[in-house]
């Protein structure tokens, strides 16, 4: 039986490889029989949508702006979360039901209209002690962006808390040890093993809403495509929209796959 | 029903606290002093008021006009810094401090009045026209009932269009899409600022086209200030009255290849004449 | 409180745009989800019924389309499929013009983009179901049909349901990125209605309680599907 399972995946990745070949070859005979005018002009400003300039240095936007865009909103969200997430955890309600509300809005909200919200809301500089420190729209959308993560990173947290079993709370109270304390050192421990996959599988849906940052001006690949459009002709703008989509694929699809692995890794453990 | 009353009031709190909006920044003059800088929003995609030149940089009839300022209020030209702005996000941007002055073809309508105060206007604009292929047979407004226009999202005549020239109006964020769809037929004309149309014609790729439909009105265009803070203001005015008394303005028409106006002519003549 | 100004809620062409924007935005969102569950169950069949290169297929399908912004893949639809040959002949002007329109467009994009987070939801759903139940089921004598549509089908269905949710929302709050390609929906006409009144702060509270309040009641239906449908030992029928 394992045998045949293993003969099953086989044949079937040797189907996906051969489909991604099919689209390799697709590719190389378009480029070869006409095609190559309009693969040369992706090439040619390739470097434009990978960066932001023409040269492809220095950095100035482009889909690497976006992978920036991404890594600073989950790092964002990873601290708001776990204040929220613990928030939603707390015994005092005064703590509590104000977080709940904040997770259920975030959660409930659209992630484009909360972009908006933050681009229009925030303040473009703000005076602290005298010096004006400035909130240029990249910072904007990392929070736009980070808000609703947090939200469900906030809810990644309860839940893997909640999973640990309620007699380890008790144990640790009768120990003598504080709220803080057993966080620490006995309910953290245990819940960030449960927390690490879900806490993944928020970003590559991240990283996909960073497409979203085109609204508030910023130099990412889809503003620049937006210029590129003026620019070439429609039938070259096809490739520029694949060359896009699948810019994305590669860079999400195996951080999303590792996720998934781990979940399924963890998914046994009885906490 | 309880629950969702509870989480309908729950927004609502959740709303108060996400939404600190910024205070408004007074003393605009003195901000601008002390940070030795201008900051000033502008078109980068509308030639002939701010575009950006084959070098890359932003030029124009109103980038000019606001170094003129910069160079007036803090001695140097350079020492301005342009931030590009779109319709829809230039009173924003004022308001909530990210730039100090719009130069970016702000027509003068007494909406806008309401939230943000104008500099002396100091060029009369065409309003919307509509661009249409050639065998067109449309020339009147009323003929667009019920037709699709392309347009942008934002446009201050966007609401005239639908409300009262009955126009199925198909909106874009930007002018590259609506040129696109334009062309692509999914809409018969795309209606926007004329000055704009009249220069896209000029492209080879625009030939086939016209100006089907003629602007129904002429509209004054003036910087936006944030409202009520009558130093700043007064400062910008008397720059903009240099400018316009030492004939700047009718050098930039020339420069930027715009046809020379009456209306810029006369505002020029009576600036000298006030002045001398 | 804050000094809201809510004065242009008066004009009648603001609320019919705000009742057309919604209930846009409702079809839309109908529409998606309907057709989202309907590529889900036929995905996730597809993947019990073993056979490899389907299976392929399938699992590609999933990965293109939950890997790509769906803001991508609406402007794409938009924007290149009519240049690809999806066009028509307009019989009353003798034009070509694109077959899909842009509520076409935002819609089949909303539905494989949905399609494909549902198909994987079900899968897992029918893969967590106990292996003993199904083999119980067999040893009760049941056929391959009556097993799917009396054993599995009704559990994996509970099963599904919290994930489905979670779907359901998600394509909801993402019919408001249908404006960028002129999808007159909620977030169409809100952007026009502050930049005609500069009530940007104002019309952002409304609509976002707008959005917050349609996706609680669907959150909250659904936890009474969920509640209505629970039997012990799945779900949350505990």
């Amino acid at each position: 039986m394992a045998g045949f399972v293993l003969h099953y995946d086989d044949k079937k990745r040797a189907v996906q490889l051969l489909i991604t070949l099919g689209v390799v070859v697709w590719i190389a005979v378009d480029a070869a029989t006409g095609g190559s005018a309009y693969w040369t002009r992706v090439l040619v400003r390739l470097p434009l949508l990978l960066t932001g300039s023409a040269t492809g240095w220095p950095v100035t936007g482009g889909f690497v702006l976006n992978i920036l865009l991404s890594i600073a909103s989950m790092a964002l969200a990873t601290a708001l979360g776990t204040i929220m997430g613990l928030g939603t955890l707390a015994r005092v309600g005064l703590i509590r039901v104000p977080n709940l509300l904040l997770v259920n809005f975030l959660r409930n909200s659209p992630w484009l209209v909360l972009l908006f919200a933050t681009l229009y809301f925030l303040p473009f500089e703000m005076r602290i002690f005298g010096t004006i420190v400035p909130f240029p729209p990249f910072v904007k959308a990392v929070i736009g962006l980070a808000l609703p993560t947090a939200a469900n990173f906030s809810e990644v947290i309860r839940g893997a808390v909640q999973s640990v079993h309620s007699g380890q709370w008790e144990a640790a109270r009768s120990l003598g040890y504080n709220t803080f304390q057993i966080y620490r050192h006995v309910i953290m421990q245990q819940a960030m093993r449960r927390m690490i996959p879900g806490w993944m599988n928020l970003y590559a849906p991240l990283m996909i809403a960073t497409a979203l940052a085109t609204v508030t001006g910023i130099q990412d690949v889809l503003t620049i495509l937006n210029t590129l459009l003026a620019m070439e002709n429609e039938r070259v703008i096809v490739y520029f929209y694949l060359t896009i989509l699948f810019l994305f694929i590669p860079y999400c699809y195996p951080i999303a796959a590792i996720a998934r692995r781990l979940e399924r890794a963890v998914k046994g453990d009885s906490l | 029903m309880a629950g969702f009353k509870r989480m309908m009031g729950a927004s609502a709190l959740a709303l108060a606290t996400f939404f600190v909006a910024g205070a408004a920044l007074a003393g605009t003059l003195d901000n601008v002093k002390a940070r030795g800088k201008l900051i000033v929003g502008v078109k980068n995609d509308y030639v002939p008021y701010g575009y950006l030149n084959d070098k890359g940089e932003v030029v124009g009839f109103e980038v000019s006009l606001a170094k003129y300022v910069a160079k007036e209020l803090l001695g140097s030209e350079d020492k301005i810094e342009l931030v590009p702005v779109i319709a829809a996000n230039r009173i924003d941007f004022l308001t909530a401090g990210r730039i100090d002055a719009i130069f970016a073809t702000l027509g003068v309508t007494t909406e806008r009045a309401k939230v943000i105060d104008f500099t002396t206007e100091y060029v009369s604009a065409a309003g919307p026209s509509v661009l249409m292929a050639k065998e067109s047979t449309i020339s009147k407004w009323e003929e667009l009932k019920g037709k699709s226009v392309c347009g942008i999202q934002g446009s201050y005549y966007n609401k005239k269009m639908t409300e009262e020239f009955g126009i199925t109006l198909v909106a874009f964020k930007t002018q590259p899409e609506a040129y696109r769809a334009l062309k692509d037929n999914r809409c018969i004309g795309f209606v926007f600022d004329d000055m704009t149309l009249q220069q896209k014609l000029k492209e080879p790729d625009w030939a086939s086209y016209k100006i089907a439909v003629a602007p129904y009105e002429f509209q004054p265009m003036a910087g936006g200030l944030r409202k009520d803070d009558a130093e700043f203001r007064e400062a910008v005015d008397k720059a903009i009255d240099k400018a316009e008394a030492e004939g700047k303005l009718i050098a930039w028409e020339t420069e930027f290849g715009m046809p020379h106006s009456d209306y810029i002519a006369a505002r020029a003549k009576a600036a000298a004449a006030k002045k001398n | 409180m804050l000094g809201l100004d809510y004065s242009w809620l008066a004009d009648p062409a603001y609320q019919r745009w705000l009742l057309i924007g919604v209930v846009n935005t409702l079809k839309l969102a109908a529409l998606s989800s309907s057709a989202a569950i309907l590529i889900g169950m036929l995905g996730a069949l597809g993947f019990t019924l073993r056979i490899f290169w389907l299976d392929a297929l399938i699992e590609l399908f999933v990965e293109v389309f939950r890997n790509t912004p769906p803001l991508l893949q609406m402007l794409f639809a938009y924007f290149t499929l009519s240049t690809l040959g999806l066009r028509v002949t307009d019989p009353s002007t003798g034009l070509s013009v694109p077959l899909l329109s842009a509520f076409a467009c935002a819609a089949i994009s909303l539905s494989l983009f949905g399609g494909a987070l549902a198909i994987e939801a079900f899968r897992s759903g029918i893969e967590t179901m106990p292996r003993s139940i199904v083999d119980a089921a067999r040893s009760l004598g049941y056929g391959r049909w009556a097993r799917f549509w009396r054993i599995e089908a009704p559990i994996a269905t509970r099963i599904c349901l919290p994930g489905l949710t979670n779907i359901l929302t998600n394509l909801f709050k993402t019919t408001s990125q249908a404006s960028v390609i002129t999808v007159p929906e909620l977030m169409y006409y809100a952007g026009q209605i502050y930049n005609d009144t500069f009530r940007t702060l104002e019309v952002m509270i409304l609509v976002l309680l707008i959005y917050v309040a349609l996706v609680s009641i669907l959150t909250l239906a659904m936890a009474r599907l969920e509640a209505f449908m629970a039997f012990p030992g799945y779900g949350r029928g505990l």
